[in-house]
């Protein structure tokens, strides 16, 4: 287990809820978020074993990253 | 010569007493002169000084200061004091702090990193420089950072880092000039948060951060 394991479950089972964690174990783990309850070890242990695929980011979300969009890039390429 | 006289008050034998009556009066005359030059040299240890007090002809002692101290007034007397680094570096406070942290929150929290320096004077000021490694992992996210002296926000640095859609990490460093206005051991941190719920790092992989504290004389 190490931080970026836990911020992933975290992420998973808990979307945008609102924590803190200090270093590579679950007792750094500080719980701000007042709608989202707690997981408990065994469900953050549970979702660091099979973790939720990486969603990555679509070619328009990229565009978009960087101020353009599709037709930007149509119109730079000449399309 | 007026009796008693004219400056201390000091009671002589007058040309009427008896000369039986001499060795008293000499007695009460001298244990004035005695008393007297007491109130004005307080002094008990090498170095000691006097100065006027509010009371009439009675000084007050001034022990001696420390070494390389000087002499300056406060409160309207004279005291010793460190002299003014005018402008020099007076200390150097350095703290490392390695510990990954990462937080969702989207209200400031503290990122570990902490500094603390005693200044010498009240009228120093506080070169704060700060030097990270932080990540922001999802899209719309932020790293906002704050310095603080103690609860109080010194100077806020909104979106140090800031992702569209990909994450971003960068080494971040900050500096400020502050005024404490306060001898007393006086501790810097670093606070962070996100624009939405989502992770934010310090400390990335363990590497390092850097608070250092710098006093400048006034």
């Amino acid at each position: 287990m190490n931080n970026s394991e836990i911020v992933k479950a975290l992420a998973d089972i808990r979307p945008n809820a609102e924590w803190a964690l200090t270093g590579d174990t679950l007792e750094g783990l500080d719980w701000l978020d007042t709608k989202q309850k707690k997981p408990t070890s065994e469900e953050i242990n549970a979702a660091i074993a099979n973790p939720l695929p990486v969603v990555e980011p679509t070619v328009e979300q990229k565009l978009a990253s960087v101020g353009l969009s599709v037709a930007d890039l149509k119109v730079a390429l000449g399309l | 010569m007026a009796n008693p006289t004219t400056n201390y008050g000091f009671v002589l034998p007058t040309a009427t007493d008896l000369v039986t009556d001499l060795p008293a009066d000499f007695d009460v005359a001298l244990q004035g002169v005695d008393t007297r030059l007491k109130a004005l040299q307080p002094g008990t240890t090498l170095g000691d000084l006097a100065y006027s007090s509010a009371t009439a002809n009675t000084n007050t002692r001034l022990a001696i200061g420390s070494t390389g101290n000087v002499l300056t007034v406060s409160g309207g007397v004279p005291t010793w004091s460190a002299p003014a680094g005018g402008g020099k570096l007076l200390q150097l406070v350095n703290n490392t702090y390695a510990t990954n942290f990462a937080t969702s929150s989207t209200s400031y929290v503290d990122t570990g990193m902490s500094t603390t320096i005693t200044p010498t004077s009240a009228t120093s000021k506080i070169f704060v420089i700060y030097n990270g490694n932080h990540r922001v992992s999802t899209a719309g996210g932020a790293v906002n950072l704050r310095i603080m002296r103690g609860a109080t926000q010194i100077k806020l640095y909104n979106a140090q880092l800031y992702t569209g859609t990909n994450p971003e990490r960068g080494e971040v460093t900050l500096t400020w000039l502050d005024s404490p206005a306060t001898t007393s051991a006086t501790t810097y941190k670093i606070q962070m948060c996100n624009d939405v719920a989502n992770s934010i790092e310090a400390q990335l992989n363990n590497e390092a951060s850097v608070l250092t504290l710098m006093e400048i004389g006034a």
